[in-house]
This record gives structure tokens, C-alpha cells and sequence, in this order.
């Protein structure tokens, strides 16, 4: 078999535990298993999964977990925080469809923005954070500086009305924007600046090829 | 870890070559569970911690206790 489909991967995506306790300045959230199973298809179709595939801020793993599900064949998650990596391996051990798990996944503490990683030719997946709190705009700036420091490819989300950077800073860098998508999806109330139970977020989704 | 993974690790600092010391493996004999990543270059040591290797720069490491 291939690979699950895009279907049945995001159902699987859905036993994938958030966090219990979240970080504000990390601006940790669930990544939604829909937008992970739409992420890593495109990723499968387009062969990104056979290079080594690195998730940067990985979080509760989900990006991680997809790909490796997707099958992918070395997959590394890299994450600031402590609890989030012992969550994210917990979510990964706990994923066993008709035998394929996601338990052949690295995790690795460590600053992406001072990686630890000596690769040209990855596959970068990542949800950043967006850097919406105050004095921590455009953070996913320095995640797309790592993405293309160690990445041939990168997928990363960004809030809406990203494009124009996300566009602008791949030029700059040599980098080529192939593909990007939009995705709304709706959170849990969890942050105190949150004001409605239910937040509506738009995000958006981009494929950059990076020259070498 | 996966002894493996040692390939494309470097020091953070330095993006030196790490070494794998006091290394102790899982029964499959393929998971690093526990052991120290030492820089071949400046000798900064980074710990393996169950099976997760923290490869915080060091100035980090106080900031955010695991």
C-alpha cells in the first residue's frame, strides 16, 4: 500500500492529544489533523517525503506524525519545549494503523533559529508560531531562515494575509513560492486575549522550492 | 535518538561534529536512550535525556528547565 489516503490520514491525525497547558509566548495550539493530512498528501505527491523530512517547532508532533504516516522515511521533530516533545512522542507511540506507527520519528530539543542540523536537502514542514503577540512579529520569519538554511522544499503555515511576505522573502533568498493554499479552521478559546469561545482562524499554507 | 541521526547533528554553537559518549541503547539495540553529545571543537557537552537529546545552545538551558 502506498500510503493512507488523505482521508483516512487526517481521521487517524484526530487521536492526536493537544496540549495540556499551553504556551502563550510559544503560541502552542493543535495543529488541525485536517490541515496535516491536506499538508503531507501534497507533500507525498509531490515525492518530498523521500527526502529526510524535519518538522521545526513540532509541538504536539502532528506535522511530525502525518508525514511519518505519510510515509515518509527519516522523520525529525525539533522543539524548544521540554513537554511539548514528551506529548509529541506519547501522540507519535500511541498511532498504530494496521501497522504503520509513527514511533521511527527522532525528537530533538533544541532553538530553530540556532539549529543544530547539518543538511542542505530536507524537507522542512513546520507551523510556526506567527509571531501575533506583541514583540514577536513575523517569528516565523526566523523559522523560514532555518527552512532554508537546511531545506530543498518547505511547507509552512502562515496566518492569513501572509503572501505577500512569505512571496517577497522567498525571492530575496532564492527561494520560489510553487505552491499555496488557504485553510480555515476554528480553536478551542485558550488564551486570555482570545475573545470569543471559539476562535475562526485563516490560514495559509506555502510550498517554496529553495536553490541549493 | 537513532545512533544514525549523528550524521546530520552538529553542535549549535559551532556546527562542529558531535561525539557520542557514555552511550547506553534500548533492548533493540537501535534507540540511544541515554549518553552525551560532545562537541569535537569547542567540547560543549550536550545531554541525552530519555532517548531526547537536548540540544539547547547552553545560555538557553536555564531559561527553560525541562
Amino acid at each position: 500500500m502506498a500510503g493512507l489516503s488523505r482521508r483516512q490520514l487526517a481521521r487517524t491525525l484526530e487521536s492526536v492529544d493537544d496540549f495540556a497547558d499551553p504556551s502563550v509566548e510559544l503560541e502552542q495550539y493543535l495543529t488541525p489533523p485536517e490541515l496535516a493530512a491536506h499538508l503531507t498528501h501534497l507533500a507525498s505527491l509531490q515525492g518530498d517525503l523521500e527526502r529526510p523530512v524535519i518538522d521545526l517547532g513540532t509541538g504536539t508532533g502532528m506535522l511530525a506524525i502525518a508525514a511519518s504516516l505519510a510515509s515518509a522515511g527519516r522523520v525529525i521533530g525539533i522543539d524548544v519545549d521540554a513537554d511539548a516533545l514528551a506529548l509529541a512522542r506519547r501522540n507519535a507511540t500511541a498511532i498504530d494503523i494496521g501497522g504503520r506507527s509513527a514511533r521511527g520519528i527522532d525528537w530533538l530539543r533544541g532553538d530553530v533559529t540556532r539549529h543544530p542540523f547539518s543538511i542542505a536537502d530536507a524537507t522542512v514542514v513546520s507551523n510556526p508560531p506567527f509571531g501575533a503577540q506583541r514583540g514577536n512579529r513575523h517569528a516565523d520569519r526566523a523559522f523560514l531562515e532555518t527552512a532554508r538554511a537546511v531545506a530543498d522544499v518547505s511547507y509552512t503555515i502562515h496566518n492569513e494575509g501572509s503572501q505577500e511576505f512569505v512571496e517577497s522573502f522567498a525571492a530575496d533568498k532564492g527561494g520560489d513560492v510553487t505552491h499555496a493554499f488557504r485553510a480555515s479552521f476554528s480553536i478551542d478559546r485558550r488564551f486570555e486575549f482570545h475573545t470569543a469561545d471559539r476562535e475562526t482562524l485563516e490560514a495559509e499554507v506555502f510550498r517554496i522550492e529553495w536553490d541549493g | 535518538m537513532k545512533e544514525s541521526l549523528l550524521e546530520i547533528l552538529r553542535c549549535p554553537l559551532d556546527k562542529s561534529e558531535l561525539e557520542l559518549e557514555d552511550a547506553e541503547y534500548a533492548d533493540d539495540g537501535e534507540e540511544v536512550v541515554s549518553g552525551t553529545l560532545v562537541c569535537t571543537e569547542c567540547g560543549e557537552e550536550y545531554p541525552i535525556e530519555d532517548g531526547i537529546p537536548n540540544l539547547l545552545p547552553p545560555d538557553m538551558r536555564e531559561e527553560t528547565p525541562a
